[in-house]
């Protein structure tokens, strides 16, 4: 996970650099696949970032270090901002969460 | 693997409608490229402002429909090495038949509209009793072929007739009207059939040219529809259109005399009371006569004609059993 923060920081980083070669305003993918990388960098920033405050194992996000759930502590929404104040530009923080119908129950299968 | 390709390239904000050029490229590629694989090169490594569309690259979103030396063709299913030749270039261009956006992409508007004019729903009367509608298995696996259709494009693309008339529903939308007209859940057959047999540029306006057949990547034959649809609406008594008349009288003709009265056919065909199209085939008469084209007033007999009607007497006599 350390390895991704640093992978994904340096995208961030490089990221102000990307230039969009095609001008055009008709069917210009050029634009649209530049727009889509940088979204895609938001969101796998956030990912990492969320997986390594989140000190846990829960349903897809698995950790080798912690590979047990942790309700007591993580019974929890994940959220993630950009902060231009924070050294990585983003801060992870979360929520509680409702449980209405389906109480969370360990994997066995 | 060497392979040079030609791409039809079309920049609306620089030229006409209509206006175009060729761009050569010379690519390096993997020997199982497909075609597809070839124009994201060109996009990612040559040139950003190559406007083409494509998603699964696996022949089932169908939006990768483009015309690769002069047939349409779904670009993620074409693999290079199997057309690339040494002299000439594989060229692509959009598909036929459809206005051109930018370079590869074609509007895709008009073929939808078509569609949704025969109703590609299921429409019954009322609503199923037991909450859904329950179909046999042996009465819904013979609509599989036409379920296919991707709806990519490539028979309107290289539709012959919707080259000369853009009024014509074309091979996706009727394959799909004959898809619901088989359907044992729909209740408004009649109607669809009625629809398509009258109004303009419906199921008889197909020539049969089997190109639609050809160039289809999911084997729907549209044609192959078309026809059945034409059945369908005759045994379900729409005799009174130009089509059932025509298939009327090339029948009688070839079973009276072995072969084709051309001159009745035509007449035959438009209806004794169609009064305008007789006169534009009066015409049509006056201008053969003056070239020496006007096919003979009595037919020609053909030798052996009897067996023929012989032939004819046998299918119907075993088709009444």
């Amino acid at each position: 996970m350390q390895g991704a923060k640093r992978a994904i920081d340096d995208v961030d980083r490089r990221m102000p650099n990307v230039a969009v070669r095609n001008k055009g305003k008709v069917f210009n993918t050029d634009l649209i696949f530049t727009l889509e990388m940088e979204f895609m960098a938001d969101v796998a920033k956030s990912i990492v970032h969320g997986a390594l405050a989140r000190k846990e194992s829960r349903g897809a996000h698995f950790r080798t270090d912690l590979t047990e759930r942790d309700d007591a502590n993580w019974l929890k929404h994940t959220l993630v901002y950009k902060d231009a104040d924070q050294s990585d530009g983003v801060r992870v923080s979360t929520s509680e969460v409702t449980i209405t119908n389906w109480q969370p129950v360990k994997r066995v299968y | 693997m060497q392979a040079n390709i030609r791409v039809k390239r079309h920049d609306p904000e620089t030229m006409q409608p209509g206006e175009s050029r060729w761009d050569d490229f010379n690519l390096d590629l993997h020997p199982q490229s497909t075609v597809l694989d070839a124009l994201i090169h060109v996009r990612e490594e040559e040139d950003p402002s190559l406007a083409l569309r494509c998603a699964c690259r696996a022949s089932i979103c169908g939006s990768c429909g483009m015309r690769v030396n002069g047939e349409a063709k779904l670009v993620c299913k074409t693999r290079l090495a199997e057309i690339v030749t040494d002299d000439a270039p594989v060229v692509i261009e959009p598909m036929g038949n459809q206005q051109v956006i930018k370079d590869l992409v074609v509007s895709l508007d008009p073929f939808f509209d078509k569609v949704r004019q025969v109703g590609p729903y299921l429409q019954a009367d009322s609503d199923p009793a037991s909450g859904e509608f329950i179909a046999s298995n042996e009465s819904m696996v013979n609509l599989l072929t036409a379920m296919n259709c991707i709806m990519c494009g490539a028979c309107v693309s290289d539709c012959t007739v919707l080259e000369v008339d853009s009024n014509f529903i074309g091979p996706a939308a009727l394959a799909k009207a004959w898809r619901f007209v088989e359907d044992p859940r729909d209740d408004v057959r009649s109607q669809r059939l009625r629809e398509l047999n009258d109004g303009d540029g419906g199921i008889w306006d197909c020539t049969r040219c089997f190109k639609c057949v050809e160039v289809c990547p999911k084997d729907v034959a549209p044609m192959t529809r078309i026809m059945e649809l034409r059945e369908a609406a005759i045994q379900d008594g729409n005799t009174d259109s130009p089509g059932y008349r025509h298939t009327n009288s090339f029948t009688k003709s070839v079973r009276k005399n072995g072969r084709l009265d051309e001159t009745r056919l035509a007449v035959e065909s438009a209806g004794f009371t169609n009064v305008p199209r007789l006169i534009d085939l009066a015409e049509i008469g006056v201008r053969s006569v003056m070239k020496g084209k006007l096919p003979p007033l009595t037919p020609h007999k053909a030798d052996g004609k009897e067996q023929i009607t012989a032939i004819f007497d046998k299918i119907e006599s075993e088709s009444e059993q």
